[in-house]
Order: C-alpha cells, then structure tokens, then sequence
C-alpha cells in the first residue's frame, strides 16, 4: 500500500489523472515521488502480492496486499490466495490511459452491434466485473544488415524489335526495427493478445511499481526465445518489401529477384535487445457451466477483442424472420425443376458437412490451444521437464490453415461455375457426382477422427445426417426415375438431413465462442530473465 | 441490295400462308382469328376424346392459338422440335401448344407471345410436372385435358396448384436462412486472428540502402513486330439464326419468342 503524504490514505493510480490520487484528501502525487521501501532497485525486483487461483492456477501480481475475491481467466468465485513474491521488474509500462468507465461504455457500444449475444452480456453488474491488468509482453529490437546484389532489366521497343537492357545492382541494406511485441504470459491467450495489438510506445514510460496501485498484473512465463523468429521472419518481409518499392531500384523490375531472396542469409538479422514490458488491458471474463468467454479492451487505444456466444432464441427468431423473407422470394421469383432440387439439397448438404468439419476443427484447434505459440511452448517446455528430457527446446510451428476451407472454396467452385455458365444441370450432375463421391468418403475419415476428439459437441448425428443426404441425392440423381415423387422425397428428406446438420453446427458455436476453463501451472516470472 | 430485299420480302410474302397454319384447324374463333388444332400423328386420342378436347382448347382461343401435337419420331429435343413446330404452325402470333414426343417419351408445353407472358418456363415446368403421371399410365386424353384447363386457368389469370414448390421453397429459405445466418455470426464474431500488418503496425523501421550502384551489363535485341489491331474490323465467325437455345427459350432471327416446359413420362 502507498501511503499518502499527506493524510497517510491509501493512494491508488488515477487514470484521469495520471497520478496517484488519495481518495480521502484529494491529494495527487508524481508516481515516482511515491515509493516503498520494497521497490528499491536492488538486483531490478521488486516486492509484491502474487494471487493465485485455486482452481486454475492462474496468478495475478498487486502491490496492494488486499485479498482479491475472483479469478479474471477462469471466472471463480474465489478468496485468491496471496503470498509476498519477489518479481522481475518489467523495463517499462504504458499506464492505463482508458478509465474504467470509458471502458464500460465501449463495451456497450460493442454490445449494441452483437445482436446474438445472451443477454447476461449486457448485465451492468456483469459488466462492472471488469478489471484492470497489466499484462507482460515481450518487445524485440532488431538490427538487418547486408550487401544487396540483383540483376535488374528495363525494356523498350525501337522499330520492329524489343531491346531488353540488362543491369546489375547493388548497394547496402541497413534496417533497424524496434517494437515488436508478443505477449509474455501462457494465461493471456495469443488471440486475445494479439487482437489488442498495437500499443503505442510514446505512452511507455520507465516502469514503478506505484503504476500496479489499484491495478493487477500478470505473470510473465513465456520465454523471450519463443517469438523471436516470428519477428525476425516479419521484420525480413518489411525490408523486402522496401527494397522492391526503393525509388532507385523499383523501375528494374526486381520484384521477383527480391521475393526468391533467402534473407536470412542475405542480411542476418540480430537481436538487439529483448524487454519485458507491461502493458494495460481491461479484462472481463464470462462463465458459463464448463465453458468461459473473454472481452478484452487494449487500456491505452480502446481497441476491444471479444468472445462472442450466441443466444439461441435471438438467432431463431432472426433465422425465422429471413427465412419468410427468402420463401416469399423464391415464391416469386423461381420454380425449381426436381432434379435441380435435389442437386440443391446435395450442394447444401456437402457445404453444410464441410461447415460442420470446419467447425469442429476449429473447436479443437482452441480446445487444444494449438495457434497459441505461447501455451504450446510452456507445455512442450513442462512435458520435457516432465520426462526429464535434456533436449534442446523445439521450436514450435504452428499449423497451417486447415485444408478443409480450401476444399469448401474449391467445391463450391466447381459446383456453382458451371450454373452460372448456364451448363444442362443433368450434365453438371454426372461432372459432380464422382467429385461428390471423392470428397465424401475424405470427409467420412475425417469426420469419424474429429468426432472422436472432441467431446463438448453435439455428437456425430449433425455430420452423418449431412452424409447421408449427400448420399440419398446420388442414389436418386444415378437411377435417374422418371416419377418426380422420388426427386421430392429425396430432396426433402435431403434437406431435413441439413436442417439437422445446421442445428448441430449453431448449437456447437457457443462451444467455438467460449473456451475450455483453463489450467494454468504458472511457475512465475523469477526465472525467465 | 435493294432489289434483294425486295426480293426476299416477295418471297416472305409468297411463303407466308404456307407456313401459317398448314395443319388442319378444328376451330376458329371469331372474334380473336385465333384457332385449335389438333394433330394426333401417333394416334393417341379416339375422335370422340379428340372432340371433348376441342371444347376445352376453345377457351384458351381468346388468347391466342392453341395446339395440340403427338409424333412417333422426333430426331431432335423435344424443346426443339416444339419451337420448329410452333414456328411452321403459328409463326410469331399468341399462342400455345401441348407436344406429346412419343419417341423420347416427353411432353412439353410450348408458348409465345401473350400467352408466353403467362405460361412461363415455370408455368410450363409446374403443367408438365403435374400431368405426366397421366401420360405415363397411357390416359393421354386426361393428360392433355388437364394441361390445357390449367393453361387456359392462368391465362384467366387463376393460379394453379404447386404444394411441392412450397414444400421444398419452404424447406430451402430455412435451411438458406440458418447458413446466412451462422455465417453473419461467424464473420461478425472478433475472435480470429488479426493480421501482422494491424499487428505489427506500430513496430519502428528504419531502412537505408547506401552506396548504390546501377551498371549496365548487357542488351539483347528481338525481333517482334508490332501487332496491328483495328476496332472496325470483321470479328468472329459465328451466328445464330433461328436456333434453340436450352431450358426451354428461344431465341433467333426472325423467329418467335418463346418456351415452355417438358417431362419424361
């Protein structure tokens, strides 16, 4: 606790300000006139309050030794349980610069756009809950140096022929980049951080523990290692781009010359220098049974990254108004043959199934946190220390985008270019069919192994009514039978396949827009420096 | 030039009767000139079936021709075959005509002009769909029957019945509705991932290229002569004449403007 000068209050930060502020004589004081004995430099750790979840494991710094009664990431209801930490002080923050008020009306501003969101989103007592965090990133300065050699060529007509003139080029690359910055913590999870991204270093200023008065902070537990070649690999893609685009070079057509370069090679780039940083974010957490969503305001821009579920009454009474909209359309506009009808059922059924897949890959993307670098360099880090491994740490490389969305964009290609252009839909039928068969049996693979993993969704019974559809239309459109009936049977029982196909792929949204309770072993960030 | 289109106009004017109605008119009304005609050349119809079917094509007269045309061989599509007989029969005036192709097994209904207004390709499309069972069990004169009185109901400007085109409407707007809807939820959700350009936006670069130099090494020279192009010239090679173009509309010159529907059966 700071104490006032004046009264012996307690002096808590005040964003309007930029002071510290005592509440009980109005007094304002400079941040670094303001200390404790136990932020003195020594060794650059300072003393403090480290909170710790119960439940998930979760640790929150203050420098107030006041009891906190909830946990930010998991969203418990909990006394957290506090010891006296010495922690690594951070080179520089930029202190909260939005206040707490300001933050509640962005959130409402946003709240007003999200149609679908439960009401209990828009709770004021809920959305009083937020809290203020100072979150620990890592910034990365880097230095690019190299000989640049390129052959480059300018072309031009003189009569009947083309003179094509060819150069070679040269100079030296000198590139500096300052600022990269990923965030430093495994509970603060990677979309979340980087959604808040920019802060903006003219607020930074040298780091005193009086800024955490009133406020909490995460602990810093992601090595510095673990991001650095992100950064190098985008800082190489910066100076590409500015020697393609330099006014001397630009007009010889080096476009090419530059995109082949390995760079690395080229211009080694080193690390000039690695801090830890803390940042301001406003944190908001929302639980619902085993699932948790996250809103997450930058405390410095204002900018807002939510988890967004849905409210499924909301989404049937919209899905209902436009879908009359839409019958009163087709009742004008269109009489659909029953072979295209069927053909229509199947195109839904396949997009519905790849959407489904889609879906379900993502949940277990975030359900496995496996875009997040961070999370999965601190668990190969614990499994390793686990199993006594003395292993050099992997680098960690992040999936690719999954192909399934390259499939959906190709099928759908394929499927709708050949009505636009107009093509006999029997024809297109016997053109698709063996593609449809293709794909269905690469999807019946995988819909069988992701339907396995993941057990918080609705069942297989959403991917195989869509399969069966698929299947149902094929059977039809090969006998080919000259009775309608069997088209409209078969296009209806088809369509009511996908109707169950969708049920389950909104139901399992609110499972994609919330996230597992985490479990956090937090070491701490003593012995990351 | 001009006594060529001279001539050919005599010779319009000269082939003009002949093509219009050729086949046998059963009935004229009056007050229209519009007629029926019926040509039954599979023999599908007795001659009491062929008169009760006269009664109903009367109605339909008001508006425009009506006919009605069976064959044992059709070399072409139905739908071509409908529009050539249309053209040989009517030419380019109101009308409508119900094809029984018993060589491909299909019915199609063909119209133009006013009529084609009203009986659209869906109309057309809706009248096939609903008879072909008739043709199917061999009772060919409910079928024709059938298909003129709904024909002769829609230009009267009543509707007929669809309960499968709502069924399946129905059925399609709900399933449209929960795709667009999930992906305006999707799209408008924050949770993907930003790009590194937003990301990275504030990241301070410097960037220097210093002692540049910029030497010639070589020229090459080819030869490519100019291609000339020129906007008033002949482009293509093509044409279309009074041909068939699918899904039931037509297209040409000269020809008439219409469509229709047709079914196996």
């Amino acid at each position: 606790m700071y104490q006032c000068k004046n009264c012996g209050g307690n002096l808590k930060y005040d964003i309007a300000t930029q002071s510290m502020h005592c509440d009980y004589c109005d007094s304002s004081f400079n941040p670094y006139d303001v200390t404790k004995e136990t932020d003195a430099m020594e060794d650059n750790y300072y003393e403090a309050t480290v909170f710790r979840c119960p439940q998930c494991g979760a640790e929150l710094i203050s420098s107030d030794t006041d009891a906190t009664s909830f946990c930010s990431y998991c969203g418990a209801a909990n006394i957290l349980t506090g010891r006296i930490s010495r922690e690594k002080r951070p080179a520089r923050i930029i202190p909260f610069q939005i206040t707490k008020e300001q933050c509640k009306e962005i959130y409402a501003k946003k709240m007003k756009q999200a149609f679908f969101a439960p009401k209990e989103l828009t709770d004021p007592a809920y959305i009083d809950s937020f809290r203020g965090i100072y979150m620990p990133y890592w910034s990365y300065n880097f230095e690019q140096n190299g000989h640049l050699d390129l052959e480059g060529q300018k072309s031009y007509r003189r009569g009947d022929y083309v003179y094509t003139d060819y150069y070679a080029l040269e100079g030296d690359v000198n590139a500096s980049y300052e600022g990269y910055t990923f965030d430093a913590s495994s509970s603060f999870f990677d979309n979340v951080s980087e959604n808040l991204l920019p802060f903006h270093a003219d607020d930074e200023k040298e780091f005193t523990p009086s800024y955490l008065s009133g406020f909490y902070a995460d602990t810093a537990d992601i090595p510095k290692e673990v991001y650095e070649t992100d950064a190098k690999e985008h800082a190489c893609s910066v100076t590409k781009g500015k020697i393609i685009a330099h006014s001397d070079f630009s007009t010889y057509g080096i476009r090419a010359g530059v995109e082949r370069m390995d760079m690395e090679n080229k211009f080694p780039i080193q690390c000039t220098g690695a801090q830890q940083l803390l940042y301001p974010v406003w944190f908001l957490s929302y639980r619902k049974n085993d699932r948790i969503a996250y809103a997450a305001i930058n405390g410095q821009t204002g900018k807002l990254f939510m988890d967004t579920p849905i409210d499924f009454k909301k989404y049937g009474i919209t899905t209902a108004l436009l879908a009359l909209v839409l019958f009163i359309f087709l009742n004008i506009n269109f009489t659909f043959k029953p072979t295209t009808l069927l053909f229509a059922s199947a195109v839904f059924a396949v997009i519905s199934a790849l959407v489904y897949l889609k879906e379900i890959d993502d949940i277990h993307r975030r359900n496995e946190n496996l875009d997040d670098k961070g999370l999965q360099s601190k668990n190969i880090s614990e499994a390793d220390d686990t199993t006594g491994s003395k292993k050099k740490r992997r680098n960690v490389t992040l999936k690719k985008p999954n192909p399934v969305t390259f499939i959906v964009i190709g099928i759908l290609v394929i499927t709708f270019f050949p009505l636009v252009i107009g093509l006999a839909i029997a024809v297109v039928m016997v053109a698709i069919l063996p593609l449809m068969f293709a794909g269905m049996i690469y999807l019946c693979i995988k819909g069988i192994k992701m339907n396995r993993e993941i057990s918080e969704t609705s069942g297989p019974l959403g991917f195989w009514s869509a399969m069966a559809s698929v299947f149902l239309c094929m059977v039809i459109a090969f006998i080919n039978p000259v009775d309608d009936l069997y088209y409209y049977l078969g296009a209806i029982a088809s369509m009511i396949g996908v109707l169950v196909t969708l049920t389950s792929i909104i139901k399992n949204y609110n499972v994609l827009a919330t996230r597992k309770l985490p479990q956090f072993n937090k070491q701490g960030g003593d012995d990351l420096a | 030039m001009r006594k060529w289109k001279a001539f050919f106009l005599f010779l319009c004017c000269l082939l003009l009767p002949v093509c219009s109605i050729s086949a046998t008119e059963l009935y004229t009304n009056e007050e229209t000139g519009y007629v029926v005609i019926i040509e039954d050349d599979a023999d599908l119809l007795t001659d009491a079936e062929e008169t009760n079917l006269i009664q109903t094509m009367r109605g339909m007269t008001t508006y425009g021709n009506v006919a009605l045309k069976t064959t044992m061989e059709n070399p072409y599509s139905v739908d071509t075959y409908a529009y050539n007989y249309y053209e040989d029969t009517f030419g380019s005036t109101n009308g409508t005509i119900l094809l029984i192709d018993m060589d491909n097994r299909e019915i199609c209904i063909h119209s133009s002009g006013y009529n084609y207004r009203i009986i659209t390709d869906d109309y057309g499309d809706t009248i096939t769909d609903n008879i072909y069972r008739y043709a199917s069990d061999g009772d060919y004169f409910t079928c024709c029957n059938k298909a003129f009185e709904q024909a002769l109901a829609l230009l009267k400007g009543s509707r007929i019945a669809q309960p499968m085109k709502y069924i399946c409407n129905a059925l399609l707007s709900v399933i449209a509705a929960l795709l667009i809807t999930y992906f305006i939820v999707r799209q408008f959700s924050t949770g993907g991932r930003v790009s590194k350009g937003v990301q990275f936006s504030d990241v301070k670069n410097y960037f220097a290229l210093k002692n540049q130099s910029i030497q010639k090494v070589k020229t090459t020279k080819v030869y490519s002569p100019p291609q000339h192009t020129s906007s008033g010239g002949h482009s293509g090679g093509s044409h279309s004449s009074g041909g068939h173009s699918g899904g039931g509309g037509h297209s040409g010159g000269g020809g008439h403007s219409g469509g229709g529907g047709s079914h196996r059966f």
